[in-house]
């Protein structure tokens, strides 16, 4: 069982979220966050394994973080999860390395499908401890000197 | 009249008229030169004949009285007359008068015109048989002194008629030397003379007769006419035409009868052909002003009914340019008479065919605008129902997810409202009339504003600020919701700090209209972001009807459901109102938006 956290702006939102993903082995959600900024230091930090993140949040948007997150190679698996079924978001979502694009209201197989996702993925990194981390392929980014 | 560059207008009356009358001036024109020429012809004609028959006239006087001077001779030299003349005054004298009266008389038998013969001897013995020695004495007298040959006597009346008198002096016949006896009288009667010298039967010349002896004396003939000619005379023509009162001419023709030189005039009443020429002339006049008029009548049988069909189909089609369009459905019918032009038939039928067909079109192209209006006006009612529906579906996920969270919490209760309060949304928002009360849009906006309240809590508060009395005023469906929502979703949500949305209306006292503002404290939006958004909604209501598919650059927005509200409503307004009424927006960065709509100020109580 692994650690996750919820990073969206309405509470209900999480709470239905919670709820769907109840009673089972995967992951559980241990903080709860309402803006962006403060998830993302709580991600930097605590490096959870999982974190749910929406798409629209105040101040910084859940690319955004994705995308921050991936700068500072941070090891936390991101699931977006949103209202937009656009097409355009959930490719740039990809783009940052998301494991997965839920879109509300939360559908349970949808999460689970997700979470399994990432759940194989800690698994993998898990049993080839010496490597250096294996986490999902990353976009090469520019380096600044 | 009507000239047009080298080309005359005339109606079609007025070309007859015309016609006609150049024909008749011609025909005329024809009959005077040919009267003419004919007068000239006759005149010729009619001199030579006159010349032919005076210079007869002339020749058969000049015979008779050439006759008479044979008759004379023979007379003073007949051996009876010798004797009675040469034997004196004796016993013997009765019996040779009676020889001499004998010899006179079958002499007389001779020539119906001699009316008398008489002898008077130089010893004043006288013998005649019809007239008496008185008639004669003074011709005997006059006579006797001179020597003369045969020649005129004078004029007498014997036995009641007029004669004229011939003399001839007698002498002696035999050896020796003539001697001197008498003189033999014969006495004419120029009347019948003349009279029958020409052919009576010929009535055409019925000449006039001047008879003058050698010294012009008046013999025989018409005295007011010798006086006349006499005064003409002096002008000096062989032939002359004078003029007597009544205005009769004469052609005169002037003989000298030489046997005892005389002067013969024959006169010949030139006038009488002119009469005639005249009658011609009236005749032909009439004949061609007869068949003038004839062609006239005719010509107005045919055609006048033909110029009247004409005028009425002319005066039918001015009528219908001038606009009356009555006239098309009933068109045009031409009352002709027993006999019909087929052509005016045929141009009425076609024409008021041509009507109807008209007529027709003039329905259908009606009807196709009505149609076109109408699908115009469900292209509209289309597109703004279409508009309207398009509440914002993420509403609906977010609020639903609201919901699967109380209930994963167990908090019936606000389940219960919540999802009221979304039913009636959207009810409200796809049912119902396009103009609603902004009491009942303010119900639906509270019921909205409530739900929102619920999802995020204390992250904005809500004031609302209603004057006079805007809350009955009449407003287009769904204008306030979809800008409130768009104040939360882009001003509120994004904001780090909570936030306040004020609702207001009222009226606007310079022009009158309704306002209704809604300004939030939210991020607001930066300068460029504002004049592309003011830029959009100047532009034409059907682009910003356009559903932005997924390819729109600008993802935050004006991707695809959040940047329809504010264009949404104002292609509404604009659809509604027109451009006067398009929304009014200010933002500023960091600091709020404020919008505005503007809606003409129409109570509920006005619209009843």
């Amino acid at each position: 069982m692994y650690h996750a956290i919820v990073i969206d702006d309405e509470k209900w939102v999480v709470k239905s979220l919670i709820a769907t993903i109840k009673n089972q082995e995967l992951f559980e959600i241990t903080e709860e966050f309402y803006d962006g900024l403060s998830g993302l230091e709580y991600i930097r930090t605590h490096q959870p394994a999982l974190a749910f993140v929406d798409v629209r949040l105040p101040g910084m948007s859940g690319l955004d973080i994705l995308q921050a997150a991936n700068a500072e190679s941070l090891r936390t698996l991101f699931i977006v999860i949103s209202s937009y079924a656009e097409f355009a978001y959930a490719q740039k979502a990809m783009l940052h390395n998301a494991v997965g694009y839920c879109l509300k209201p939360f559908s349970r197989s949808e999460l689970i499908d997700s979470m399994q996702k990432a759940y194989n993925i800690l698994q993998e990194q898990k049993s080839v401890p010496s490597a250096p981390e294996l986490s999902p392929p990353r976009i090469p980014m520019p380096v600044s000197i | 009249m009507i000239t047009k560059g080298n080309k005359i207008q005339l109606p079609l009356a007025k070309q007859f008229v015309l016609i006609l009358t150049l024909f008749f001036l011609c025909t005329v024109g024809i009959i005077l030169y040919s009267v003419y020429d004919f007068t000239k012809l006759q005149d010729t004609f009619w001199n030579s004949s006159l010349e032919s028959y005076s210079s007869q006239l002339a020749k058969n006087t000049m015979e008779a009285y050439e006759n008479y001077e044979h008759i004379c001779y023979s007379i003073a030299y007949n051996q009876q007359v010798q004797n009675y003349l040469m034997t004196p005054e004796s016993l013997k004298t009765y019996e040779t008068y009676l020889q001499l009266e004998s010899q006179l008389n079958s002499t007389a038998l001779l020539n119906s015109n001699i009316m008398d013969i008489a002898v008077y001897s130089s010893d004043n013995r006288f013998a005649a048989l019809n007239g008496s020695s008185d008639n004669y004495k003074l011709f005997a007298q006059s006579l006797s002194e001179s020597r003369f040959s045969y020649r005129c006597a004078g004029v007498t009346t014997i036995s009641n008629t007029v004669c004229h008198i011939l003399a001839m002096p007698i002498y002696s016949l035999g050896t020796g030397v003539s001697r001197y006896l008498g003189i033999l009288f014969l006495a004419i009667d120029v009347d019948s003379l003349f009279n029958n010298a020409y052919d009576s039967t010929d009535r055409s010349y019925d000449p006039e007769i001047i008879f003058l002896d050698e010294e012009n004396n008046f013999i025989y003939g018409n005295p007011d006419l010798y006086e006349v000619m006499i005064d003409r005379e002096k002008e000096g023509n062989t032939l002359r035409i004078n003029n007597i009162e009544d205005s009769v001419t004469y052609a005169a023709k002037k003989y000298t009868i030489p046997v005892i030189n005389h002067t013969l005039y024959v006169l010949i009443d030139k006038s009488q052909t002119r009469k005639q020429m005249l009658q011609i002339f009236m005749r032909l006049l009439l004949g061609t002003g007869a068949l003038t008029a004839l062609i006239l009548l005719l010509l107005f049988m045919l055609y006048h009914p033909l110029i009247r069909s004409l005028r009425q189909i002319t005066g039918f089609m001015k009528t219908l340019s001038s606009g009356d369009r009555r006239s098309y459905k009933d068109g045009v019918t031409i009352r002709q008479g027993r006999v019909e032009i087929t052509e005016i038939n045929d141009i009425c039928t076609a024409f008021n065919e041509m009507l109807q067909q008209t007529d027709e079109l003039n329905h259908t192209i009606f009807d196709t605008y009505l149609r076109m209006y109408d699908l115009e006006k469900n292209n509209r009612q289309t597109e703004i129902a279409l508009l309207r529906s398009q509440v914002n579906p993420h509403f609906l996920y977010n609020t639903l997810t609201m919901i699967c969270g109380m209930a994963a919490e167990g908090m019936n209760d606000k389940i219960i409202s919540v999802t009221n309060a979304l039913s009636r949304i959207f009810r409200y928002s796809i049912k119902g009339s396009d103009m609603v009360t902004l009491q009942e849009e303010m119900d639906i906006v509270r019921a909205y504003l409530m739900i929102q309240k619920e999802r995020f809590g204390e992250k904005f508060t809500f004031r609302y600020d209603f004057w006079d009395d805007s809350l009955n005023c009449l407003i287009p469906k769904m204008i306030i919701q979809p800008l409130v929502e768009n104040a939360i979703v882009h001003g509120l949500e994004k904001s780090l700090r909570p936030g306040s949305l004020r609702i207001g209306a009222g009226k606007n006292p310079q022009h009158g209209y309704l306002a209704i503002w809604i300004f939030d404290t939210g991020v607001g939006m930066p300068e460029d972001q504002l004049n592309k958004l003011r830029t959009a909604i100047s532009h034409s209501p059907r682009q910003n009807l356009k559903y932005n598919g997924p390819e729109s650059a600008d993802t935050e927005t004006f991707s695809s459901h959040d940047g329809i509200g504010i264009l949404n409503v104002n292609s509404r307004m604009v659809l509604y109102y027109g451009s006067d009424y398009t929304l009014l927006i200010d933002s500023e960065e960091g600091v709020g938006t404020n919008i505005q709509i503007r809606v003409p100020y129409r109570t509920r109580k006005e619209e009843n």
